[in-house]
């Protein structure tokens, strides 16, 4: 009874997947042409000092003048995000286990915790700087507790997402509370989940750049705050081009990761 | 329960923390310098009432130009995003990829350009919400699917009459979704803009309190950036509800 | 010899904002081993509430008694003894077809590796072949009642409960997929309830028609199908089937009007 079947699509040619992927890239690659180009007119159009704006060619050079500080304060700078990041997650994930487990613990923890939280985090920078000094402790606590409240919400919003009537019906199969759990709210709740993860290392990047802006000993936002300083303002850019670049690579392979977990 | 209910139970249990908070306070004798009691942070509040007051406003004040300049660019490159397809191809990417990295780094070269003034902390509010703004306000007008604009079609209506009776309120929704999103990250951007360098606002208090090693006023700076924000979002959760009250998104 | 399923005195009233609304009142029905009835009856009647019943998720009031092979079982022992099918069709979308298919086996305790072999085998009798590695987001309505239908089938009970399972079909599909599911049956003799508000569906698929009232239901009529199996798909042009249907529209049409009123009434809550 194939009447009703979806159509699939033809098997593509190597040629016309090329020419798709090609239709696609060209105008954002484009955009990005124009924009160095506008970049490097407007420089020599207004002939600003290299202290309001450098070339980006001026922005590579001076990176590559000094690899190694460089990439001492990026590993910083990914090690405090990404050492939060995951503790974050993990703590995130198991609270939202325990409170769908024993819903009286949210009931006596969650109100606490969401008015933590409406407070936007950066204004806890500096407290975590006093209590916690300015290495990179302070910005992986802070980095923990931010990302474990944005993973908790969408964990809890996924574990609970689940369609009663479902439930239900996996009951008719004689399903227990544990198969309930594996077989369906765990999966039903990975989309959300994942979903909370990738925004919250956004979050974590963010965190630790703003973070160590305030105070630290190594990292991208302490060289951005230091090159200011000393109005070194190339290594200023070249240090927000790291951590963008950074981010972007960390940001796609979260979101790969994603896509594996979270299939359908 | 009812939400009225719950709200109670929450607030009620929040109160309790804070009660408990003091006694503990009291109780160990916590030094002042590590954490302060809610009173201690209230009679701090109090007594520099009108210089945190001010310095909230101007904070707000940052905040609230970034974000309004966000919301009119932002609808408009929305619109335009939709109007030619080839700027959507060529600069939605970025818009979207934008959301992923820390733009707000690029805040120190924008204090640098704008100098230490109001400003440059609004032009760091307006860039970190114009951007997820512009992307909602497309997603928003493509929510509206080809059957309806056909219907209005149907009726003679010209493709700028169909964007403003029907596209720009079907928009809507997922306007205010990305505005929500903005008001907080236009607070953040006009306080961390002021930690770049700035005479005054409620980043500068925090800032301040931090290197003076005030603790009362720090925690009252935090107190009251809380109170900001939840105030901001309200409003513009009021606003949505008078214009955009059919929610179709959460 | 003792009907397949039989139910006695079957109430059910739920208390709703301080009001009590009586959606099943002494429902009494049997059912042979190995017969397809099916049942028809107007929007909020309780027919499924009734299979809620017999599934095991709802106790009944207090009178009632379920007998299953003549076996009177308690209420709360009724879970995973009988076969399931709601109104939708409830694919886990991160499982594939034959994941999908497998499910209720699986829990049951069948192995995996020996479900999905099972399930291989009867991939053709199902008309999914082809389609065992496809996620439900790919197929379409039909096809993802099938899956449906294929889960009810492996989870070996000899009691299936179908709750309108064509109903969001269109008329086309719904045609095809009834013939299909009688060949399905002939092949593997369950003893089938069926709900429907489809009198030509209920006629055209059952042994027996029962019709239940407008709410608090029971059963109101009830009748043998006086034709031959297999149905053909001209059997909807015999005067046999004409009869009946006539006789069960007048009886439904009562009901449906009640029904209606019932709803409009502002006290009324017609979604239970």
């Amino acid at each position: 009874m194939s009447a009703d079947a979806r159509i699939t699509m033809p098997a593509c040619s190597i040629q016309t997947r090329a020419v798709r992927l090609f239709d696609r890239l060209y105008p954002p690659v484009l955009a990005g042409l124009l924009l160095l180009a506008t970049w490097e007119f407007v420089i020599w159009w207004f002939k600003l000092p290299n202290f309001v704006l450098p070339s980006p060619a001026e922005i590579l050079v001076a990176a590559a003048n000094d690899p190694q500080n460089l990439l001492h304060d990026t590993i910083t700078t990914i090690g405090e995000a990404l050492g939060g990041y995951i503790a974050g997650s993990l703590l995130g994930l198991t609270v939202a286990i325990v409170f769908v487990a024993a819903p009286i613990m949210e009931r006596l923890f969650m109100p606490l915790y969401v008015t933590i939280n409406s407070v936007p985090m950066v204004a806890y920078g500096p407290l975590a700087i006093i209590w916690l000094g300015i290495g990179s402790f302070s910005k992986i606590a802070l980095i923990l507790f931010s990302v474990s409240y944005t993973v908790l919400i969408n964990a809890l919003a996924g574990l609970r997402s689940c369609d009663p009537a479902a439930i239900a019906l996996l009951r008719t199969f004689g399903a227990g509370r544990w198969t309930i759990l594996l077989k369906l709210r765990i999966p039903a709740a990975l989309p959300w989940i994942f979903n909370g993860l990738r925004v919250a290392v956004v979050h974590s990047m963010i965190l630790a750049i703003v973070l160590e802006m305030l105070g630290a000993n190594a990292g991208l936002g302490w060289s951005i705050f230091k090159s200011t300083q000393m109005m070194n303002f190339v290594e200023a850019w070249v240090a927000v081009g790291m951590s963008v670049i950074v981010s972007l690579i960390i940001y796609s392979i979260v979101t790969r990761i994603s896509r594996w977990a979270v299939w359908w | 329960m009812s939400i009225l209910r719950t709200a109670i139970s929450q607030a009620l249990l929040v109160c309790v923390v804070l009660v408990l908070w003091e006694g503990c306070v009291d109780l160990l004798d916590v030094s002042p310098d590590k954490l302060p009691a809610p009173s201690v942070i209230l009679a701090t509040i109090w007594s520099d009432r009108s210089a945190l007051a001010s310095a909230v406003a101007t904070t707000l004040y940052e905040a609230i130009i970034g974000l309004l300049a966000a919301i009119l660019v932002g609808v408009l490159s929305g619109i335009a995003f939709f109007r030619w397809r080839l700027l959507e191809r060529m600069f939605l990417p970025y818009f979207v990829g934008s959301q992923a990295v820390p733009i707000i780094a690029f805040g120190a070269i924008m204090i640098m350009w704008f100098g230490n003034g109001i400003a440059s902390k609004a032009v760091i509010a307006f860039y970190l919400s114009f951007f997820p703004i512009a992307v909602n306000t497309l997603a928003g007008i493509r929510t509206v699917d080809d059957g309806e604009i056909g219907l209005l079609r149907s009726f003679g209506a010209k493709p700028r009459k169909i964007l403003l009776k029907l596209q720009l309120p079907a928009a809507l929704p997922s306007i205010f979704t990305a505005v929500r999103l903005g008001a907080s990250l236009a607070l953040v951007g006009a306080i961390v803009g002021e930690w770049f360098g700035a005479a005054r606002g409620i980043g500068v208090v925090l800032l301040t309190a931090m290197f003076d090693y005030r603790i009362p006023q720090l925690w009252a700076a935090i107190v009251l950036i809380g109170l900001t924000g939840a105030a901001l979002f309200g409003v513009v959760a009021s606003i949505q509800k008078k214009i955009a009250w059919w929610q179709t998104e959460a | 010899m003792n009907p397949k399923i039989r139910v006695k005195n079957v109430s059910k009233q739920y208390d709703i904002d301080g009001k009590s609304i009586r959606t099943l009142d002494n429902v009494n029905l049997s059912v042979e081993s190995g017969e397809f009835v099916t049942l028809v009856g107007p929007s909020g009647c309780g027919k499924s509430t009734l299979f809620n019943i017999l599934a095991g998720l709802v106790a009944p009031g207090n009178n009632a008694e379920l007998f299953i092979d003549g076996e009177l079982r308690p209420a709360d022992h009724l879970l995973g003894q009988v076969a399931f099918m709601p109104q939708r069709d409830m694919l886990m979308p991160w499982r594939t077809v034959l994941d999908n298919a497998i499910v209720a086996a699986e829990i049951d305790g069948m192995a995996k590796r020996v479900a999905r072999e099972q399930a291989r085998q009867s991939i053709d009798r199902f008309g999914l072949r082809g389609f065992e590695g496809h996620y439900p987001n790919q197929l379409s309505g039909g096809m993802r009642q099938r899956v449906a239908l294929m889960r009810t089938f492996m989870f070996d009970r000899d009691i299936m409960l179908l709750d309108e399972p064509f109903g969001a079909l269109d008329a086309l599909t719904r045609t095809l997929m009834q013939r299909w599911l009688l060949e399905v049956w002939e092949g593997a003799k369950r003893t089938v309830l069926f709900i429907t508000h489809d009198i030509d569906e209920a006629i055209y698929l059952g042994d027996r028609v029962m019709v239940m009232s407008a709410r608090p239901g029971h059963i109101k009529f009830e009748e043998r199908v006086p034709l031959p199996r297999p149905r053909s798909p001209d059997v909807v042009t015999r005067s046999e089937f004409i009869d009946l249907k006539r006789r069960l529209l007048s009886v439904i049409e009562d009901e449906s009007l009640k029904a209606f009123a019932a709803m409009n009434e502002p006290t009324s809550n017609p979604s239970i």
